[in-house]
């Protein structure tokens, strides 16, 4: 990674939400670190990789993570995206607010989606990836491919 | 001798006394709570090798008290409830339930339904209450798994996942009947879950576990394990 690229990542704008407690047993149950990262992709689609996570979560104590990875064009400062960060914190409250568990996430900022998740994701992570399979792999479909290439564990819930 | 010992919980008397009768008549041993809070001090008094619990109690609810029987007993649970959406089956399997019977149900398929939790519960007898797999003990009592300066514990679906394995050894068990076995008859298909919990016991138990020498993969097939001479 060179030195423009390391320094663009270094002032991303990273914002943590805590989303409201819809049920405890997660919070009680402790005991290990395993996260379980949920990638946005759309409203829809990112509610069904939730409720796979969650039930995943509960099955192995693990939180749940909603991880939003918005690119912003060159053409804008990092820090002001053309969508208003609030609307991208609404999508993930109504998300949270309609998961069966506890959930956090993250909105990150960034010009290059792929090298942040690189960057952010532990390797060996737990990734749902809600999406839509087809023959000709879609977006989803290729972005879960290239994170199991990056040796992470990734779970593709279909939504057909 | 008995075809099994069962647990009926239920807070009416009439169902509690009609499955009494109807399950006492096909050969089990039947023994029956008001509630959930009596439910558990009987599963910690004795053995049962199936449990029919009720989902609409007054104070513990079924599915809590299917969390809280789980945590301590291995036996068959069925729920039985009046209530029949996805969300409250998807919640009683995800609590623990090996099955989910609608009321109102025949007898014959309550019966069918528990020779079929009993037939997948694991032998007990036949699994050893340790194992030492290299530097791992697993020990099946206190759910743990012992290394050199560190205990594990396992989570109920980690550690019935690796029991089911552990009682059928060197044998290569599939996909859908570890799915089915441990999560539920709902099950069959989810092979990506399947693979993060074997990941998952085999980060606790493997000694390198990119190479693994317990929890082997049968290609196309499912899982064995596989034990030491």
């Amino acid at each position: 990674m060179d030195e423009n690229q390391s320094a663009e990542c270094r002032s991303q704008a990273v914002l943590r939400i805590k989303a409201e407690i819809a049920d405890a047993r997660l919070a009680s149950g402790g005991g290990t670190h395993l996260q379980v990262n949920v990638l946005y992709t759309t409203p829809s689609r990112t509610r069904a990789a939730l409720t796979i996570a969650s039930r995943l979560g509960a099955d192995l104590r693990a939180c749940p993570e909603v991880l939003r990875v918005y690119a912003v064009p060159y053409s804008l400062p990092l820090e002001k995206p053309a969508v208003p960060i609030g609307f991208l914190e609404e999508q993930i409250r109504a998300l949270a607010r309609q998961s069966p568990t506890e959930i956090t996430a993250r909105i990150i900022l960034c010009r290059e989606p792929r090298a942040i998740l690189r960057q952010v994701l532990p390797p060996h992570s737990l990734i749902v990836i809600g999406g839509q399979k087809r023959w000709w792999p879609t977006r989803e479909q290729r972005l879960a491919s290239a994170l199991r290439k990056d040796g992470h564990e990734v779970i593709f819930v279909d939504q057909e | 001798m008995s075809a099994g010992r069962i647990l009926v919980v239920d807070d009416e008397p009439q169902i509690r006394r009609v499955m009494r009768t109807t399950l006492a008549a096909h050969g089990y041993e039947v023994a029956d709570a008001r509630s959930g809070e009596q439910a558990l001090e009987e599963i910690r008094a004795g053995k049962y090798d199936l449990v029919l619990l009720d989902v609409n109690m007054p104070g513990m609810g079924g599915v809590e008290a299917c969390r809280a029987i789980r945590r301590d007993s291995d036996a068959a649970i069925i729920m039985l409830t009046v209530r029949n959406t996805e969300e409250d089956k998807v919640e009683a399997l995800d609590a623990g339930a090996d099955d989910y019977v609608t009321k109102p149900f025949s007898t014959p398929e309550l019966l069918a339904r528990i020779r079929a939790a009993l037939r997948r519960a694991p032998a007990s007898d036949s699994l050893p209450p340790r194992i030492i797999l290299g530097k791992a003990e697993i020990d099946f009592e206190s759910r743990q798994v012992k290394r050199p300066g560190r205990a594990l514990r396992l989570t109920p679906k980690e550690f019935d996942l690796l029991r089911y394995l552990a009682t059928r050894p060197n044998k290569a068990v599939t996909h859908r009947e570890l799915l089915q076995a441990v999560w539920g008859p709902d099950y069959g298909e989810e092979l990506e879950y399947l693979r993060v919990f074997i990941n998952q016991l085999r980060k606790k138990i493997e000694p390198d576990p990119s190479n693994p020498r317990y929890l082997l993969t049968e290609p196309w097939v499912g899982y064995r394990f596989c034990l030491p001479e």
